[in-house]
């Protein structure tokens, strides 16, 4: 369980105020909101890579921000957004990179740990990657290699950072059915944004709208997803329909 | 195949050793070279046996050849043979590793204010003929360069890869212009001594340069190779931070040693290029660019290029030919033939 009580932090003219939220074992959180809202500063805040004004992020009630790298490595995952492949390494030689909070500086991995990170890459089924150069995959197995990373770190907690965004449907709808299936299956918490609150809807347990660095509500698609609530957050006036108990989020017609 | 390759490349400097042993141009026959060897070592051994048991010795070994084949074998070729060496695993490792820090495929030690610096100290110790020594003074000022570099591009407590180019540019800048106002102010023969020592050349090489670079470079080469494997999970950049690496901490050690492996080279040899540069790509070409086999591999092939290339310096024609100019004239064209057939292994 993830809990972030009260956190603040601000870089120039942009602020995050007074974050409050919770995620429980086997749960999807989404930070939804548009671009600028905040929602990766949140999100870097809460691993600490950017540093709050206070120590305010808790995981099974351990203060998370007093852990050093190594230790916060051992209990969340981070999988990042954007991202420059450096070098023309093998997909398990990357996602080997995740064990390096179990090594020493002067240790290598051996059979046991490349076992490992051939284990998580093919329960995410994509075994077939395995000694292909990380620069010739697509997006989306770019995406996938990049949560393998973070599942050999067995992590409680896993951030994810725009896990949709440059990917096409098919990719978008994989990716997140991915992280679904981990918190059911292997009982992580998973805290992620996503500026689509289509996707949001589908597969959030929970939802927090977030605008200008703000928690504007936080709660079950089905209460928070309204059009009042999210004309406010996207500034657009919105249809909402149901369907097979999902809302989905329609642009009215006079904008299009 | 591949897998003979990489064993020939991880024990090319053996034979790199004894076929640059064998070449100069006093000539001396395989044979008594490969004797002489012997027995130096069983002369070595039954000293040091004898420092044991008190001074009883337990085989005498007399070397019957003349002095003037021992004086070029053990004081000559020898103590350049292991400097070229360690100096040319010491280029091609700091190159391996700074590229893949700071994921930059352009760069070398040098980057660092390493070269400039280390011009300008022997500059000034030749220009003003300091009692102190071209070597200490180069290896000082190469230093006293890397610590301006890395001061100016640390920005917010990090060292980004745009910064710490940015900076050793105008680090470099700052020396070069230095370095030529002492070359402006100097006397002829003086000017040509240090554009010599500028050309890079492994003829002052002797026991007390061994002495001196050996240790340093051994002990940064082995305790890069043990941590060889945090190379890979760095150069993904911040990315490290996500799966537990302080990032900042492990690049300044890693500075640190290619500092002072690098300092330590060019203090006794001048400024070589090209071989930081090459030798990893080439490597990096042919066997991939994980660092578990890039850094090994980069060790061995930077010391067999290093000293065969400075054999050929040594001895092709009577008078010696900067090795600086062989080793980019040489590398070359190799460099260019695995761009062209592999594409340089780095972006895609």
């Amino acid at each position: 369980m993830i809990e972030v009580r009260g956190l603040s932090f601000s870089y120039g003219d942009f602020s995050v105020k007074d974050v409050h939220f919770k995620a429980k074992e086997g749960e999807v959180l989404t930070l939804l909101g548009p671009n600028g809202s905040g929602k990766t500063t949140i999100l870097k805040n809460v691993y600490g890579l950017l540093k709050p004004e206070k120590k305010c992020v808790f995981i099974d009630g351990r203060n998370f921000h007093s852990m050093s790298l190594r230790e916060r490595a051992m209990i969340a995952g981070y999988v990042p957004q954007s991202h420059h492949p450096p070098f023309p390494y093998t997909v398990l030689d990357v996602i080997v990179t995740g064990l390096a909070s179990q090594l020493s500086v002067f240790e290598s991995p051996r059979k046991e740990h490349y076992d490992k990170a051939l284990e998580k890459l093919r329960l995410l089924g994509m075994e077939h990657l395995r000694d292909k150069p990380y620069t010739q995959l697509s997006g989306g197995q770019i995406q996938m290699v990049l949560i393998a990373r973070a599942l050999v770190q067995e992590p409680k907690v896993l951030l994810l950072d725009e896990p949709t965004a440059h990917l096409d449907f098919k990719n978008q709808v994989k990716i997140l059915g991915v992280v679904k299936k981990l918190t059911r299956e292997e009982g992580i918490t998973a805290v992620l944004t996503l500026h689509d609150p289509n996707l949001a809807s589908i597969y959030s347990d929970r939802i927090a709208l977030v605008k200008e660095g703000r928690i504007r509500a936080i709660g079950k698609p089905s209460t928070i997803l309204r059009e009042d609530t999210l004309e406010e957050v996207y500034g657009i006036p919105v249809h909402i329909l149901e369907f097979d108990g999902f809302r989905i989020i329609l642009p009215r017609a006079e904008v299009i | 195949m591949k897998r003979l390759f990489f064993l020939f490349i991880l024990i090319s400097p053996v034979f790199a050793f004894f076929v640059s042993l064998f070449i100069g141009t006093y000539h001396m026959s395989m044979l008594d070279i490969i004797s002489m060897t012997f027995l130096k070592v069983l002369q070595i051994i039954s000293g040091a046996l004898s420092k044991i048991t008190l001074g009883k010795l337990y085989f005498n070994v007399h070397l019957s050849y003349p002095g003037v084949y021992q004086v070029i074998l053990f004081e000559i070729r020898l103590p350049r043979v292991i400097l070229a060496m360690v100096v040319g695993s010491a280029l091609a490792l700091s190159g391996a590793v700074l590229q893949a820090i700071f994921r930059n495929p352009l760069v070398n030690s040098y980057i660092l204010g390493i070269s400039s610096g280390a011009a300008f100290g022997a500059a000034l110790a030749i220009g003003l003929s300091l009692s102190l020594g071209v070597t200490p003074a180069a290896f000082t000022f190469a230093l006293v360069a890397v610590f301006l570099t890395t001061s100016l591009a640390k920005i917010g407590g990090r060292i980004t890869p745009v910064s710490l180019i940015l900076a050793g540019i105008i680090i470099n800048a700052f020396f070069s212009a230095l370095t030529s106002l002492l070359e402006f102010l100097m006397e002829h023969e003086k000017l040509a001594s240090v554009v010599y020592w500028l050309m890079g050349s492994f003829t002052n090489a002797d026991w007390h340069s061994v002495k001196v670079a050996f240790p340093v470079i051994f002990a940064g080469c082995l305790v890069i190779f043990l941590m060889r494997w945090q190379l890979n999970v760095l150069s993904f950049g911040e990315e490290a931070k996500f799966v537990g690496v302080e990032t900042e901490r492990l690049k300044f050690i890693f500075i640190l040693i290619v500092s002072l492996i690098t300092a330590a080279s060019v203090a006794f040899c001048g400024i070589i290029g090209w071989v930081g540069l090459m030798i990893p790509h080439m490597v990096r070409m042919a066997f991939g660019p994980d660092h578990k086999t890039l850094i090994p591999l980069s060790i061995t092939l930077g010391a067999s290029f290093m000293v065969l290339a400075d054999t050929l310096a040594r001895s092709i024609t009577t008078y010696e030919i900067p090795i600086g100019i062989l080793t980019t004239l040489l590398g070359i064209p190799f460099f260019a033939y695995l761009l062209r057939k592999t594409g340089g292994g780095w972006y895609d």
